[in-house]
């Protein structure tokens, strides 16, 4: 199954992406191309929506994993939100949510990033 | 459909996936327990790639999947480099994500999402069982 990546909003602080498929070892080098394409040493938020991610493996943790640090590292964030049950107990097994911010659907996460982005206009 | 498939470890798993999809429905497996079974087979197919060359690159293995009373296994065979991964090392133990190798997480979603690994070395083969309680699923 391939995936499909689309970025659903993308400015200075702020990057979301939409994903669809499965995220496994053949796709994930296309999610980290995109993503080191579009998150700059700026981005402060990385909201991932996988409402409809079939599948997820554990080369597509890797990119996950790499995007976390490297936003943890100039102060932002990574969130997703839609996760399945399925796609939540390997995010689990990794112990990864700790360092993740989850939202229950796409309005709460568009929210968020509107937050993000009215911070950094008043700043 | 046949309980065994041939399985081209530089190829696409797209088909296998697929197969094993059916196979497990055949064998009336909980839908919840079918994703599972298909990052196992992933992750496996991914580290024979990584470490199951020998002298050439191994290109083929055998998956069998089959129905053992209230248990699923999921048999692995190929002729590469001995490779165990029941002697790897798979914990993350309280390691902050800052601290963790980006890599290595393979063997460990397949033995969380399983309930036991038996490996094998007979005859120039890797023979690995991997079992999955079917109650899992419930």
């Amino acid at each position: 199954m391939p995936l499909e990546i689309s970025v659903t909003k993308a400015d200075k602080q702020t990057v979301k992406v939409l994903l669809s498929g499965s995220l496994d070892s053949q796709t994930a080098p296309d999610l980290e191309r995109e993503l080191a394409h579009r998150v700059s040493e700026e981005t402060r938020a990385l909201a991932i929506d996988m409402s409809d991610l079939a599948f997820i493996s554990s080369a597509g943790l890797r990119i996950i994993f790499k995007n976390i640090k490297t936003l943890k590292r100039q102060g932002g964030k990574l969130s997703v939100s839609g996760m399945s049950p399925s796609i939540r107990k390997v995010f689990e097994i990794v112990k990864v949510m700790p360092d993740l911010t989850v939202f229950s659907d796409e309005g709460e996460m568009d929210e968020y990033l509107a937050a993000i982005q009215e911070r950094y206009r008043d700043a | 459909m046949s309980s065994r498939i041939e399985v081209d470890v530089q190829q696409s798993l797209d088909g296998v996936l697929a197969w094993l999809s059916g196979r497990l429905q055949e064998l009336g497996v909980a839908s919840s327990l079918v994703h599972d079974c298909k990052v196992i087979v992933d992750e496996y197919v991914a580290n024979l790639n990584c470490h199951g060359r020998g002298p050439s690159a191994l290109q083929v293995c055998s998956l069998e999947v089959l129905r053992e009373a209230d248990d699923l296994v999921l048999r692995f065979q190929d002729d590469g480099a001995r490779f165990d991964p029941t002697s790897h090392d798979a914990t993350i133990g309280e390691r902050g994500i800052d601290d963790r190798p980006v890599g290595g997480l393979g063997i460990l979603l397949i033995k969380e999402l399983s309930d036991g690994l038996d490996y094998r070395y007979c005859e120039g083969h890797n023979c690995l069982d991997i079992k999955i309680h079917l109650t899992r699923g419930n």
